[in-house]
């Protein structure tokens, strides 16, 4: 929580040898339609010791930087040009030669002796990082193995156990296989893996991103320990603000290949020279914005402040849709083809309700049965046990009642998380938006369609966009493509299940501002699911904490991040960065 | 209300790079993705071409002036040696016999080449019909509804897959002939050909079902489905508009790789004598002639040879720009 402090010391002597020498960089892919520029002349330096945070948002080629730094890009679909050398350190032995390596261009040889000894990379998902097949001990005895030829497998073996230790694993589990560990696990496996050659320089990509903000917090907190114990350089790639405060001393911005900003990471934060560095800062809301401001987008660093209209009283706060004592179990696997399995509860015992006009915000770590609860609520899915109202009426049979659902459809909607995997890529954005409409209303096409144009104008679309497909968007417009269509008939309950989590910062802020507008100016009622606290907090009235398909609390904003109750809550908040 | 944001503009990617062809569905750039590739394009002309001379046989025929039954070689004397082989070199090739004459009963190779190919055609485009319409409800259902549906589904797919196909015809052949055909009358050509397009489309769904049912399972479970469920579309509406539009890729690969293997085996049955009878033209049933008469007239084995492995060729190098076109990396 306290970023300006969060990273250590600089490191004594930056300046005066770096470890990595980036200059000029460039990296071009082939494409059909000819080479597409990933990365336009970008320079800097890595000290030894130093952790060099390199933020922007997609496409800003950040990870196509640090595959550069290890050699990685295929050379028949890739050009790079610049240069990039490496100066091992004094005790580490091997290359003698004062000039460093010279990466881009080098040799497959050079570049096999270079890769995990003297560069390593810690990839954002561990699971596709580890070999399914081989233990853990084994892939780290492997890695070891490979720099160091003379190395006996007991060695190996011992070494391997002991860096297990290191990371935070007991040196038991080396025969355990990556999905025998958690997720966390696994991050703390790789990066052992990755220091294993104890390499200059280490490579991390979005290390922490697939993981929930506890584990994130113990990863990161580890990563800057043994990272400020041996000395080795780090590049940190990541969209997130947050995790460059809290272990960067520098940081680069990048914006569509080049480099826009850098700097000490206490500087930027606080006082950024270039505009796209302050909105990328202040897009991503903290615990400490304003609850309901519009949050600054590249476009509009400094939007005006909103009006104070949401903070009306509201006469009567009547139930809108409540879940009872539900109770939600996912069939177990089955052992014979005769016996079901054991039921697997993921939703146990939930009470929840929503007033009319409130946005509850449903908090919880991933498998917490967040998104069951939605879809429940949205009839999507039968609940085991318990009731499900919507208006006072009975709704929890609307999963298996198509009827029922098609009435509960037109006031409960859904806005998905995925706005790639949740709209159908071979429909154009007219047949997508108009499905609700065709379903629920009698409107002939010509009425749907001018409808749907409304509906595109209303989520910052245009009627243009009506014969194009989903492809042809970008993440965030998808979003709202989404959004519009969630908004088609009108309903009076939205239920938002993590629907910026997919997406950029900054785009992240567009669409939480879009939907706070749409929110004041539709009178929407709101369930808004999100692993995110402060996105949570900037966002909603009330909050629900969930953990393990159990409610650990409920209140309002104020209550649940002022004065948390539940040691969970608490332990949770800490976790924001 | 937020104007469209600028940042965002720039992504809306055909604006930027082909002004005349905007909104193009994933299809419509496959096709373009198609028209790309060479190959692809040569071998859909071959196969165009070889659909042509099948359709226009009986003109092309009138044209040329001979028939695919007349047994020109015992009708004009000085065509056929007493042994029944061509007098004229190359299997009697002459201006008269472009191809030459079939030795034994001298019919015209070339009018018999263009109505076998009627022959292979027929069946082979017949059979997958009814292997793509059973393929494809059966799959998507299945691939839909899941559970108790699926596990039957699986064991019958394996059942299927475990029948030795090619046994099956050949011990079915005489089984017809002897029931359901008189002693002294041959099988009528409708039966036979209903016969074989039956057979080849009871095995071959099976495959297609799987992919398909594969397909559909995966996609059930992207977020567009539930999304079609959550604004209350019924279950026929997420089948045929969310579902049906997204595998016809792999349909229509499997479809055009299908065509060849039937053609294949349809000759294949020929020339083991339970697939097309005497006297309708047929490649493969040329082919086992040719195989008896090898060493005194090997040309008549040419011709029906060639035939086949260029048509086999096109077809397959077709179904692989197909897929090359339907790739969703190629898509991007």
């Amino acid at each position: 929580m306290n970023q300006a402090t969060a990273a250590g010391p600089r490191p004594r002597g930056a300046a005066a040898s770096p470890a990595l020498r980036v200059r000029e960089l460039t990296v071009s892919f082939d494409t059909p339609r000819g080479p597409v520029p990933a990365v336009a002349g970008v320079s800097f330096d890595l000290a030894p010791g130093e952790v060099l945070g390199l933020v922007g948002e997609s496409g800003s080629g950040k990870s196509t930087i640090g595959l550069a730094a290890l050699g990685l890009h295929d050379p028949a679909r890739t050009r790079v040009g610049g240069s990039i050398r490496l100066h091992p350190a004094k005790g580490s032995g091997g290359a003698q030669d004062p000039a460093g390596i010279e990466v881009v261009g080098a040799p497959e040889a050079v570049l096999k002796r270079v890769r995990g000894a003297r560069v390593a990379m810690v990839f954002q998902d561990a699971l596709d990082a580890l070999s399914p097949f081989h233990t853990v001990g084994a892939q780290l005895a492997e890695a070891y193995r490979i720099h160091h030829r003379d190395a006996g497998r007991r060695e190996a073996r011992e070494r391997a156990a002991a860096m297990l230790e290191r990371v935070g694993i007991p040196a038991g589990r080396a025969g355990d296989h990556p999905h025998q560990l958690s997720g966390g696990m696994r991050q703390r496996v790789v990066i052992a893996m990755a220091l294993i050659n104890e390499p200059d320089v280490l490579i991390a990509d979005e290390p922490t991103t697939a993981l929930d903000a506890r584990v994130q917090r113990q990863v990161l907190d580890l990563m800057r320990e043994l990272q400020a114990e041996t000395g080795t350089a780090m590049l940190l790639i990541t969209q997130d603000v947050g995790v460059v405060a809290a272990v960067c001393h520098r940081m680069l911005v990048m914006r569509s290949g080049r480099a826009v900003e850098e700097g000490a990471t206490d500087r930027l934060l606080a006082a950024a020279g270039h505009p796209y560095t302050r909105a990328l800062v202040g897009a991503a809301p903290t615990l400490r914005t304003a609850p309901g401001s519009r949050l600054p987008t590249v476009e509009e660093p400094d939007p005006a402040p909103r009006r104070p209209a949401a903070e009306q009283e509201r006469p009567e706060p009547a139930v809108l849709a409540e879940l009872d004592g539900v109770r939600v179990d996912f069939p177990g696997r089955r052992t014979s083809p005769l016996r079901r399995g054991r039921p697997v509860p993921a939703v146990r015992g939930v009470t929840l309700q929503i007033a009319r006009g409130e946005t509850l915000g449903l908090v919880g770590e991933s498998g917490s049965g967040k998104s069951t609860i939605a879809r429940v609520l949205a009839g999507l899915r039968r609940p085991t046990a318990g009731a499900v109202r919507f208006e006072g009426r009975d709704i929890s049979r609307a999963a298996v009642d198509p009827r029922l659902r098609r009435e509960l459809s037109r006031e409960v909607q859904l806005v998905f998380q995925d706005p790639y995997a949740s709209l159908n890529p071979r429909r154009t954005v007219a047949e997508i938006i108009t499905t609700p409409l065709r379903i629920h209303t009698g409107l002939d096409a010509a009425a749907r369609r001018n409808r749907a144009a409304e509906l595109l104008e209303q989520v910052g679309l245009s009627a243009s966009h009506l014969p194009c497909y989903p492809h042809e968007f970008s993440g965030g417009q998808r979003q709202r493509i989404g959004i519009a269509r969630a908004l088609a008939v009108r309903p009076r309950l939205i239920i938002a299940d993590e629907p910026v989590s997919a997406l950029d910062v900054s785009v992240q802020a567009q669409v939480l501002n879009l939907l706070m507008d749409l929110r004041a100016e539709l009178d929407l009622s709101m369930l808004f699911i999100s692993h995110d606290l402060a996105v949570v907090r900037h966002f909603c009235d009330r909050v629900a904490v969930l953990r393990s398909g159990e409610l650990v609390e409920t209140g309002s904003r104020d209550a649940v991040f002022n004065a948390p109750r539940a040691p969970y809550t608490r332990e949770l908040l800490d976790a924001v960065l | 209300m937020a104007a469209p944001s600028p940042a965002e503009s720039p992504e809306l990617r055909p604006a930027a790079e082909a002004p005349g062809a905007r909104h193009r569905g994933p299809l419509a750039a496959a096709l373009r993705a198609f028209r790309r590739d060479r190959t692809g394009m040569v071998s859909l002309g071959v196969v165009c071409l070889f659909a042509l001379l099948a359709l226009a046989a009986p003109l092309l025929a009138a044209l040329y002036g001979k028939n695919a039954t007349e047994h020109y070689g015992q009708d004009t004397p000085g065509l056929l040696s007493p042994e029944g082989l061509p007098v004229l070199p190359n299997g009697g090739m002459s201006g008269e016999h472009w191809f030459g004459v079939e030795p034994g009963l001298g019919r015209d190779v070339l009018a018999q080449l263009l109505y076998g190919m009627r022959t292979s055609l027929l069946i082979a485009l017949a059979s997958v019909a009814v292997i793509a319409v059973i393929g494809v409800v059966v799959g998507i259902t299945v691939g839909y509804l899941s559970g108790a549906v699926d596990r039957a589904f699986t064991f019958v797919c394996n059942v299927l897959l475990a029948f030795p196909t090619l046994l099956l015809l050949l011990a079915l052949s005489p089984v017809i002939q002897t029931r359901f055909v008189g002693p002294r009358e041959n099988e009528p050509a409708w039966m036979q050909f209903t016969v074989l397009i039956m057979v080849f489309s009871a095995f071959g769904w099976v495959p297609l079902a799987m992919v398909l049912r594969t397909a559909v399972r995966s996609l059930r479970e992207r977020e567009f489905v539930e999304a079609a469920r959550a604004v209350g579309a019924s279950r026929r509406h997420i089948v045929f508009r969310e579902l049906l539009p997204n595998v016809w890729a792999p349909m229509l690969v499997h479809i055009t790789l299908a065509v060849p293997g039937i053609v294949t085996a349809e000759a294949a049955l020929s020339f083991l004598g339970v697939g097309i009878n005497e006297p309708i033209p047929d490649w493969g049933r040329m082919i086992s002639r040719g195989s008896e008469v090898f060493y005194d007239d090997p040309t008549y084995m040419v011709f029906p040879g060639v035939a086949i492995l260029v048509f086999v060729l096109s077809f397959n190098l077709l179904g692989d720009a197909v897929r090359d076109a339907l790739d969703p990396r190629t898509l991007r």
